[in-house]
């Protein structure tokens, strides 16, 4: 691109200030429409998916459910058969014994595996002095569990990782309905038996499930309780991305004795939700920027047709087609560029003050989801008008590339 | 020596609404440093002539030879660079474009084709400095008079080093005594850079001053009068 392309564009965008300004508006309102709404409702889908997911493993593996099997009874007392078939019921301690293989098996099956926690999770009733509770027994090695769930950062008071036998970490809002505190003991009966257990620490993690009615304890904690032996109940797989989920499942159950259940089939309600919520906010993008797009197109167009005398000379003087192109195209490169570094941020600090007033002005217990600004979207957000306003101004620019010389020279 | 231009029987037939001949068979041949004046009535076709002299226009038929070379047949784009590279044009609403200075308009045709040396820059500035502008270098062309934007465009026609310069009626908007200034100036450089130049013209007194008149009637050329 020649000096003179750059210096002929700039001149005209200047020559003629308030169309130049107008244009670059246009831009600039799109653009920081596109970068706001996307703050927006990025931060309110992370929020959405991180209350979903952020406590619970993204894929649950345990053994498959066993079919009924057929029974044939022979009663040698008697010559009748008993035909028909054992309840699966009956098979209900289901549990994976040699989960050590499986662990290291599926760590090394896929990219998108973060962790597997083998887990022990079974019913339990708490008893403190004269009342009583059900729980769930959550039992797993706190370091690996910590490093999934992060549960550790969210206590209120104690520990988690580093956890013994003996202890165990609990949801604050049972810790409170109880009356529990650090170093309290309590008593946790399971199907097995009765033990006496330590509070070591109480968590808020923000989903009441686990708020509401968990213990958490040591793997070997757990299996005795639960009468497993050296078996885990469950493997709880985290995942580096949350929506590969559905993959992840499909690829180990074929190959697996396990059912995988993954947390995209268990919810999508709110994902088929949330898809339609991106669906009907990139249809507004997309109408927002074809707007700006036009908008450009159109004050070019003007710009060009007051122009035509001008390009017939320059065209007399030896100007190449080509170079008439780069002239008007440079413009709606320039005024996209300008319109989109001012619209992102403006985008960013509407987005800002959104969130600041919204944080303001909110109880306690109401919810402010955060604003997800980020500089892939801003950036993106300039090169898409970059990219559009550069397309649009093809159209005048083409025009102007095929004026006639003589034509416009001759009407005087 | 070798004519810096050459026409062989061109016609121009313009075809939109009623077919007209704007050039009928017209031969003509111009030698370096020679100072061509075409005359004629209106619509007679001098424009016509010069758009096709100047590669903005085709003939319907006939051959165009520019510095020795056939320019008949070529592409648009290679067109505009021998416009970029041989002529210079002067029209008669001198067309300096608005929004560049006095030194950015002569400088526009070298800028065109790339960078301006320094000895271009320092030929061109002289240039205005010999027509009585160099103060106005910085001033934009609205801030002029007519005589003087003439003198700019004129310089403008020069900056690329043509071989021939091309005016349609240049001092058909000024004034007698600013007209006259443009047209002693043209022959002045003409004498001085020995260019070519062809000029259009209604006033018979610059005619009369050139080397050489071209008359033109219906689209023909005259046979040249024997001066008396
Ligand atoms: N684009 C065109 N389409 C059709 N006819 C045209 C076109 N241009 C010129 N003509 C016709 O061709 C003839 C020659 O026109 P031209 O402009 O060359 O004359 P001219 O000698 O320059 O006239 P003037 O002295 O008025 O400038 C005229 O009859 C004109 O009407
Ligand atoms: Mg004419």
């Amino acid at each position: 691109m020649g000096r003179v392309t750059w210096m002929l564009a700039l001149r005209q965008l200047r020559s003629a200030p308030r169309q130049s300004a107008l244009a670059a508006s246009v831009v600039a309102v799109s653009v920081a429409l596109v970068v706001f709404l996307n703050a927006l409702i990025g931060g309110l889908q992370r929020r959405l998916l991180e209350t979903t997911t952020g406590g619970i493993p993204h894929v649950v593996l345990e053994p498959a459910p066993r079919e009924p099997l057929p029974v044939w009874v022979l009663r040698p007392s008697s010559d009748s058969v008993y035909v028909g078939t054992r309840s699966t019921r009956e098979l209900r301690t289901r549990s994976i014994e040699n989960w050590r293989g499986w662990v290291s098996w599926l760590e090394a099956l896929d990219r998108d595996i973060a962790v597997v926690i083998p887990t022990v999770e079974g019913p339990g009733v708490l008893t403190r002095e004269s009342r009583t509770e059900p729980i769930r027994i959550v039992g797993a090695d706190p370091e690996r569990f910590d490093r999934a769930f992060g549960l550790q950062q969210r206590l209120v008071a104690g520990r988690y990782v580093g956890l013994g036998g003996g202890e165990a970490v609990l949801g604050h809002r049972l810790a409170d309905r109880l009356g529990l505190r650090l170093r309290d003991r309590f008593r946790v009966t399971s199907p097995v038996g009765t033990s006496t257990l330590l509070v070591a620490g109480i968590v808020r993690t923000g989903f009441s499930r686990l708020d509401d009615g968990v213990a958490f304890v040591t793997l070997r904690q757990a299996q005795s309780m639960l009468g497993l032996g050296t078996a885990v109940t469950t493997l709880s797989v985290r995942l580096r991305r949350p929506f590969a989920a559905d993959r992840v499942a499909d690829r180990i159950a074929p190959v697996a004795p396990f059912e995988a259940r993954s947390w995209m089939r268990e919810n999508r309600q709110l994902l088929a939700g949330l898809q339609a919520q991106s669906q009907s906010s990139f249809l507004i993008q997309f109408f927002v920027t074809l707007a700006a797009g036009f908008g450009i197109v159109s004050i070019l167009i003007t710009n060009v047709l007051a122009r035509l005398r001008e390009i017939g000379i320059l065209r007399a003087m030896g100007a190449t087609r080509s170079q008439i192109l780069e002239v008007f195209a440079l413009q709606g490169t320039l005024l996209a560029l300008t319109g989109g570094l001012v619209g992102a941020g403006l985008g960013v600090s509407l987005a800002l003050l959104f969130y600041q007033a919204r944080a303001s002005a909110a109880q306690p217990d109401l919810e402010v989801f955060p604003v997800d600004l980020n500089a892939g979207l801003v950036l993106g957000s300039v090169a898409l008008s970059v990219v559009v306003g550069t397309l649009a101004s093809l159209i005048p620019a083409r025009q102007a590339a095929a004026v006639d010389p003589i034509r416009v020279i001759r009407s005087t | 020596m070798e004519s810096v231009l050459q026409l062989d029987r061109v016609c121009k037939l313009y075809t939109e609404g009623v077919p007209v001949w704007a050039l009928r068979d017209v031969d003509l041949a111009v030698r370096p440093g020679e100072f061509v004046a075409v005359v004629g009535p209106s619509g007679s076709g001098k424009t016509t002539l010069l758009n096709i002299i100047g590669l903005l226009d085709r003939p319907t038929s006939g051959r165009v030879l520019l510095a020795g070379r056939d320019v008949s047949n070529l592409s648009e784009n290679a067109r505009s660079l021998l416009r970029r590279d041989l002529l210079g044009f002067v029209f008669q609403n001198y067309y300096l474009l608005p929004e560049l200075t006095v030194v950015e308009n002569v400088l526009l045709p070298l800028r065109l084709r790339g960078s301006v040396s320094a000895r271009d820059r320092t030929r061109v500035e002289g240039l205005l400095d010999r027509v009585g502008l160099a103060a106005y270098a910085r001033v934009f062309p609205s801030q002029l008079s007519g005589g003087q934007q003439q003198r700019v465009a004129l310089i403008r026609a020069l900056a690329n080093d043509p071989t021939l310069v091309l005016a349609d009626e240049p001092t058909g908007n000024l004034d007698s005594q600013s007209g006259r200034a443009v047209f002693d100036l043209m022959r002045e450089l003409n004498r001085a850079t020995a260019k070519s130049f062809i000029m259009v013209t209604h006033d018979e007194r610059f005619a009369t001053q050139a080397d050489r008149v071209v008359r033109i009637e219906d689209g023909r050329i005259q046979p040249e009068a024997v001066t008396p």
